[in-house]
């Protein structure tokens, strides 16, 4: 197909965005393009993966396949199946294409801006600047490299605001003083303000038929704000701080909207248009320790000496990852979590551990009793199970990658993340009430389109974040490969439509280069790499 | 790449254009610390190396070179420990050894 006469689209991503804070924001008017978008399309509920987590749900949109297949489950990924050691997840471990490289192969350019698990950045024909990098190395996740210098001459452009500074970051999971909260949500005001020059930029400058760009805003402002926006939680009288921390929640909303509204004009009419969540959101209340638990029940030991103690403002742990490495007496441990992000639990296996731990003959067994013991855990006012649902890892993730997957992931009643921490006392209850509810991942998401041959005004009940990859080459007029896990949801378009564009189906998606040879980067020493960083103090 | 002089041009090319997105004025020298004179933190130094051993080709063991920093006095490392470290672990490079 010739990219002259090629569709045009355009995915706009809008991590963790939920239709819970979205209706009544269109219904107050605070995001009109937003509805009168919903109006001349159709909109459904997004039903993420397992885990509904940034790096694996975004990356199953963008390539319709499940971390089983991907094998991206987390922030961070084990260096090897069966190591202790987990390291940054980047690029290379991405298992399967991408959209952007499909419709490369079927000779379409493409421009992907702030998705996560894009550095080092893809060599795509087209234009790729990579999301969740550090702000000193941002020209680093440039796609082509020239492309940065190009960026830098812009008006306005800020890499510190335009990119991450990890250690704030970290706020978004563990949280920050209720001071902080007005500068946290104007940090994203301006971010999304950067994302969205950029981004109008390369549609005018570098048009290529399909765009992406993700805005991350959503989340992070969810996560620490979400008593100021869910209408069941906000304050009845608020304070003038809490007052201004909601109003600023809902200029950040409007901004964001009119944002939309520009992208989509420089689109041009004629373009489809895509706005996609990872996950939706809702409330958490509480904290389970789930190592604590895991100690109490007799399955993990902290070393002697190393059971740390969480500092002030630190619910789950996120500043203190890869130090269960050293923090637990693996010849004592049969089972731990690792992250604080994906709610998995990892079982030591004595075949990786000078034979300390679960025998592969006992494996089963063993899986079958902590899973049964995790559900028959309980609120001990309520008598409810504190664990919703439990996936095995053949359950969750069936691929070629399941391996590098947790034996086990959790969903929790109140649909929060675990914390990695112990409890201050070995013989505190696990499970603690936060002082005030705050914001956590959800599974369903949003999902809206509008374009040529959509439907509109259609609600639809409920679509897979796997449809969304076909949905886009679709879009384009391209073939779908085989093998992906989802579907082009074509009851979204008129029937007329798709009699004149058939569904039209190709080889199954090849597994990226590096992906096939294992990788460039040394996964071991990253991960030693990252241990040497933290004891010298420069991660925290 | 095949000399230690292309790899030091290299090394101090990508921290100069990266330092002047920080607006880092001082020159990057051989003597420059990568965290005390150019800020790094965090993941800096990760990212730096992942995109060191992508535009070589090959993995450098960097960690054993910040295994080192906990029992010097200043635990810094310079751009040009850098260097005689990349350097040191292309040893086997047959590109290297053809040179």
């Amino acid at each position: 197909m010739s990219a002259s006469i090629a569709p045009r689209t355009l995915l706009i991503g809008l991590d963790g965005a939920t239709f819970t804070i979205l209706d009544p924001l269109m219904e107050q008017g605070a995001m009109p393009f937003l509805r009168e978008l919903a109006r001349r399309g159709v909109r459904a509920g997004l039903r993420s993966i397992v885990p509904p987590l940034t790096p694996p749900a975004w990356t199953s949109l963008l390539t319709g396949r499940t971390p089983g297949h991907h094998g991206i489950y987390d922030f961070f990924q084990l260096d090897a199946p069966g190591s202790k050691q987990i390291r940054l997840t980047t690029a290379h471990d991405v298992r399967c294409e991408t959209v952007a490289a499909i419709a490369n192969r079927q000779g379409l350019r493409a421009t992907v801006l702030n998705f996560p698990v894009h550095f080092p950045p893809p060599a795509i024909d087209g234009y790729v600047l990579a999301g969740w990098m550090p702000w000193r190395q941002l020209r680093l996740g440039a796609h082509p490299a020239e492309l940065y210098d190009e960026l830098k001459g812009l008006p306005g452009f800020d890499p510190r605001e335009l990119a991450m500074d990890m250690e704030l970051e970290a706020r978004a999971t563990e949280g920050c003083p209720e001071d902080d909260l007005a500068d946290w949500v104007k940090l994203h005001i301006r971010r999304e303000q950067h994302w969205a020059d950029v981004t109008s930029y390369l549609l005018q400058a570098h048009p290529t038929p399909l765009t992406a760009v993700l805005f991350d805003g959503p989340d992070k402002i969810q996560h620490l704000c979400w008593r100021y926006m869910d209408p069941a939680l906000q304050p009845a009288q608020p304070t003038a701080a809490e007052q201004r921390v909601r109003d600023l929640c809902i200029e950040f909303f409007r901004q964001l909207d009119s944002h939309l509204a520009r992208l989509c004009e420089l689109a041009g009419p004629e373009a489809t248009v895509i706005l996609a969540s990872d996950h939706g959101f809702g409330a958490t209340t509480e904290v389970f320790h789930i190592n604590s638990w895991l100690e109490q029940a007799g399955y993990l030991t902290w070393a002697d000496g190393a059971r740390p103690a969480a500092s002030a403002g630190e619910a789950l742990g996120m500043s203190r990852l890869s130090r269960h490495t050293y923090w637990l007496d693996w010849r004592r441990t049969r089972a731990y979590v690792a992250t604080p992000t994906s709610n998995g639990i990892h079982i030591v296996r004595a075949e990786d551990n000078d034979g300390y731990g679960v025998p592969t003959a006992d494996y089963e067994r063993f899986r079958a009793e902590l899973s049964d013991a995790l559900r028959s855990y309980r609120d001990p006012v309520s008598g409810e199970p504190i664990v919703a649902r439990i996936w095995t890892r053949e359950e969750a993730f069936p691929g070629p990658a399941a391996a590098w997957g947790p034996d086990l992931t959790l969903a929790l009643r109140d649909g929060g993340l675990v914390s990695i921490l112990p409890t201050s006392d070995p013989t505190s209850a696990p499970l603690v009430s936060r002082p005030r509810p705050v914001g956590a991942h959800r599974p369903l998401g949003v999902f809206l389109a509008r374009g040529p041959g959509i439907r509109q005004g259609m609600t639809f009940r409920e679509l897979s974040i796997l449809d969304v990859a076909p949905l886009l080459l679709y879009s384009l007029g391209l073939a779908i490969p085989e093998g992906m896990e989802g579907r082009a949801p074509l009851e979204i378009y008129q029937p007329a439509f798709r009699a004149k564009r058939p569904l039209q189906t190709t080889a199954a998606t090849l597994a990226p280069s590096h992906a096939a040879a294992g990788g460039l980067l040394d996964a071991e020493a990253e991960a030693v790499m990252l241990a040497r960083l933290r004891d010298l103090g420069y991660i925290e | 790449m095949t000399t230690k002089s292309e790899i030091a041009e290299t090394v101090i090319a990508l921290l100069a254009q990266l330092a002047s997105d920080w607006d880092y004025d001082g020159a990057i020298t051989p003597q420059t610390y990568l965290f005390s004179d150019l800020g790094f933190q965090s993941l800096d130094a990760v990212v730096l190396g992942n995109s060191l051993q992508e535009r070589l080709g090959r993995p450098i063991p960097y960690a054993d070179l910040l295994a080192t920093l906990g029992q010097q006095q200043v635990q810094d490392v310079t751009v040009g420990e850098w260097i005689d470290f990349t350097w040191s672990h292309l040893a086997d490079d047959p590109a290297r050894a053809a040179a």
